[in-house]
């Protein structure tokens, strides 16, 4: 239960120290950064690779292990091969004359270098995506999320929208969740004692496995969220009342510089982006920076 | 002759985490057919961990649960070794953990929190019939065990989630002992009810034992200690202490030294004691030889 | 004596039950600074009872003077800031992330500003010796830890009237011996605090100044304990125990040795037969 990936781990580094809301718009900026177009695979990969690499040294100044990403989604890997398949295996597009043949077999039928290099660059978005959720969620406090959520939401509340609501629904799922999966894991040893093999059996033996750990797990969120809801109203909670916050957010130098430097890869991505579609027909970023001819 | 034995059992918690430590430390019990009983020790002692490897829910991380031939480790060359002389029966039955648990009843703190069918019976057919027994059969031992714990018949058909919090308590150990376990375990088998509830639990617990059953039972409740069990197991900081009766262990001087609760009746003894009062105060176990020995003291 | 709480008629029967009355024709008072537990077994209505009192349910009938102020919906304000509630469950109270989060809930639905609250949760967490934990989440404390936080943060409100509905039935015997001794220290520290306490556990109940015995939703008995306890088979008829100090009380005296009404502790008890003795040599 411990090694839930991305859980919160609080260590004292200066990306942990980094206002909530910062990290909340750098992680948007930078997912944004990996879905823009950057023109042909050379590019692509190019540009990924610097983001990766930006996203490696911050993962080690915040304490995480880059390689446990690998070693703890181990589903990572059913997900690649699943891709693979479908990309390599499935013709791309109509038109296949621009496209680099890498197995014909005999009845014509021909696989194309496009499918792998899509495959792997689908794969390195997504792993970077992991990446940037990982680097949140294991270096912000859960709460800490919630009152970067509050901020963003404020323009809601100016519209009348009961964000405060929204806020402490997520907060007090946040809170529940350790207590539930505590939860959970009692109920299935219970069962287990009882016969139950989470393991093993077919499909619907599975279910019926399931459903002896869900009902129980149902049956005491509702009698928790009646017990929650008293302990609320006994401490005078008004979800439409005028509150005042505990904790407040304050904007530090380092969070001013740490925008800086969102804003500058930004604008650079953004660069190389502009680079590529306004010259369709250029080459590659490389042939710009080095004059070498790749791929 | 013991029904379950450990042997050098450690049991590393987090064993992957750097702040991972010891939560069994080197544990050598054996515990004998037909006894009652109770693993104490404050919270965080290890006693429910100890008890989830008899059942094998948790697997030793060095040396071994054995309950009758059944093995218990997470250490397969060890479980190699233990098995190389056992006849080719044994080695089969190891390798279904279900024939252990068929075996060992286990009852968690809060049982109530596992029902999940629509009717009562239902779920205490479950067990059974994971254990591989037919519908009728199952049908007809669940009746059994529901008479036994005490739930009239015209309740049989209801949800259990309409039943107040003892009952359905009574209906999860039913549940545990549709299944016949030789060996019932429970964790805290009283907690959270009031002391009508208990004493019901505890009867029916008692009555469970006197069929010829092991019961073991994990608790912070020393009068349920006193009152119960012919042997107590005392553990403290991941580490076996003390294994004796109770009468020995509430009048020895250990129990502050584990920080246990003293029971009420030993606590006065003790002021007593300290106090100077002029009688013989040693060997006392209920109120009403108390009773005697201070009008004894007091010459009435 | 300043009646700070007034019970009068109150009848309640929840929705579900139709035709089985939860609470009826209760009347009561307590005196400010009072401590009075409230036992009898369970289905007897003393949780109700205590939702009623803290307003988290409305009565069918009858009226409840919380401070002198009538509980009603037009007064839930006021209510509110004179009376709280520490439930059973530890886990399913704690609202905030962090321990003081949680202490400064109460407060942040006050609209109270910023720094009276770090003042405020800083005093209650010194209170209840959370002090060193302000940071810690809840799966990190043990249940007396998140049961004498629930108390700070009931405590910073500034109440009248606190109302322990079983707050020790889910803890270890550490954790009840913690909160037990808490609520000592709070007596001694704020005279003024009234507690009402809803408990299983008679010893606890034979200690307090008061103990209200309800049964099917009645009061059975009510009065000091001393007095409350003294009829053996009353109270062993609705299916309570008498407490230890007494049950020994009484098969001395069938012996004819007589303690003091007044002697209700086990140590006050080894006292006076010591001391009885003595004066005999």
């Amino acid at each position: 239960m411990s090694n839930v990936f991305g859980k919160f781990k609080p260590y004292n580094t200066i990306i942990h120290r980094l206002d909530p809301r910062l990290k909340f718009f750098a992680l948007i900026a930078l997912m944004v950064m990996c879905f823009l177009p950057y023109g042909n695979y050379a590019n692509r990969f190019i540009v990924l690779g610097v983001l990766a690499l930006i996203i490696v040294v911050i993962m080690i100044i915040a304490k995480i292990n880059p390689v446990s990403i690998f070693s703890s989604l181990k589903s990572l890997w059913v997900m690649m091969i699943f891709l693979l398949i479908i990309f390599v295996f499935v013709q791309q597009g109509v038109d296949t004359s621009s496209l680099h043949p890498m197995i014909i077999f005999p009845n014509g039928y021909t696989l194309y270098w496009e499918g792998l290099l899509q495959t792997l660059h689908v794969f390195l978005r997504l792993i970077l995506m992991l990446c940037l959720t990982l680097i949140l969620t294991s270096t912000t406090a859960p709460m800490d999320i919630t009152y970067a959520l509050d901020w963003y939401l404020y323009p809601l509340k100016l519209i009348k929208f009961p964000t405060q609501i929204v806020t402490m629904i997520i907060s007090l799922a946040l809170r529940f969740i350790p207590t539930l999966l505590d939860e959970s894991q009692k109920i299935m040893k219970a069962q287990k004692s009882r016969g139950v093999d989470y393991n093993r059996g077919f499909i619907s033996k599975k279910i019926k496995s399931i459903t002896t750990l869900i009902i129980p797990l149902l049956v005491s969120c509702f009698s928790r969220s009646v017990e929650l809801s008293l302990a609320m109203d006994a401490r005078g909670y008004d979800p439409y009342g005028k509150r005042t916050s505990y904790k407040i957010l304050k904007f530090h130098v380092r969070d001013l510089v740490s925008l800086f430097v969102t804003l500058l890869i930004m604008s650079l991505f953004i660069m190389a982006c502009a680079y590529s579609s306004f010259y369709p027909g250029a080459d590659n970023i490389l042939k710009l920076l080095f004059g070498v001819e790749a791929f | 002759m013991w029904q379950i034995k450990t042997k050098n059992l450690t049991y590393i918690y987090d064993k992957k985490d750097p702040n991972h430590y010891d939560a069994l430390s080197n544990i050598d019990i054996e515990i004998n057919k037909g006894d009652f009983v109770c693993i104490v020790g404050k919270t965080g002692s290890g006693k429910s961990t100890l008890v989830q490897t008899f059942n094998s829910l948790i697997l030793p991380s060095t040396g071994y649960t054995q309950v009758e031939t059944f093995y218990i480790t997470s250490d397969k060359k060890l479980k190699k070794e233990l098995l190389k002389n056992e006849s080719k029966e044994v080695i089969e039955d190891n390798k279904h953990v279900a024939n252990l648990r068929k075996k060992v009843g286990m009852v968690f703190q809060f049982p109530e929190y596992q029902l999940f069918s629509e009717t009562i019976l239902k779920d205490v057919m479950f067990g059974p019939k994971n254990f591989g027994m037919r519908d009728e059969e199952a049908k007809e031992v669940a009746i059994k065990s529901l008479k036994e714990v005490g739930i009239p018949e015209s309740y049989f058909e209801r949800s259990p989630f309409e039943l107040s919090g003892g009952e359905k308590r009574r209906v999860a150990i039913a549940g545990i002992i549709a299944s016949s376990p030789d060996i019932l375990v429970l964790d805290e088998p009283t907690a959270g009810l009031d002391p009508n509830g208990k004493k019901e639990i505890m009867a029916l617990v008692k009555k469970i034992h006197e069929t010829g059953k092991t019961v073991i039972i994990v608790t912070h409740d020393m009068d349920l200690v006193l009152n119960f069990a012919n042997t107590v197991i005392v553990l403290s900081d991941a580490k076996l202490v003390e294994v004796t009766t109770p009468k020995e262990l509430f009048n020895s001087d250990n129990l502050n030294k584990y920080s246990l609760e003293i029971p009420t009746i030993y606590k006065f003894i003790n002021l007593l004691k300290n106090k100077g009062f002029a009688g013989n105060l040693n060997e006392i176990n209920d109120i009403d030889t108390l009773i005697d020995r201070i009008c004894e003291a007091q010459n009435v | 004596m300043n009646k700070v709480l007034e019970v009068k008629n109150l009848n309640f029967t929840y929705d579900s039950q139709e035709g089985k009355q939860t609470i009826k024709n209760v009347s009561f008072s307590v005196n400010e600074g009072e401590y009075v537990t409230l036992i009898g077994h369970n289905g007897s209505g003393k949780s109700t009872l205590a939702k009623l009192l803290a307003y988290l349910l409305e009565p069918q009938s009858g009226e409840i003077y919380i401070n002198g102020v009538l509980e009603n919906e037009k007064n839930i304000r006021k209510i509110r800031q004179s009376i709280g509630v520490v439930f059973q469950n530890p886990d399913n109270q704690f609202i905030g992330s962090t321990v003081e989060s949680d202490i400064a809930f109460g407060l942040e639905n006050r609209a109270i500003p910023r720094e009276k609250m770090i003042e405020l949760v800083n005093k209650y967490a010194n209170l209840v010796g959370m002090e060193k934990y302000l940071n810690k989440s809840p799966e990190e404390l043990s249940g007396g830890q998140k049961q004498r936080v629930a108390i700070a943060g009931i405590l910073a409100l500034g109440l009248k009237v606190v109302i322990f509905d079983e707050a020790t039935a889910m803890l270890d015997p550490e954790g009840v011996e913690d909160i037990k001794d808490l609520i000592l220290e709070m007596r001694k520290e704020n005279p003024e605090l009234t507690f009402i306490s809803i408990t299983h556990d008679i010893e606890e109940a034979y200690l307090s100044d008061r103990v209200i015995i309800l049964n099917d939703g009645e009061i059975f008995l009510e009065g000091k304990p001393e007095d409350v306890f003294e009829d053996e088979k009353k109270i062993l008829s609705i299916g309570l125990d008498i407490p230890f100090v007494l049950k020994l009380k009484n098969k001395i005296a069938l012996k004819g040795i007589n303690v003091p009404k007044d002697v209700r502790t086990i140590d006050g008890l080894s006292e006076f037969l010591c001391g009885r003795l003595k004066q005999k040599i």
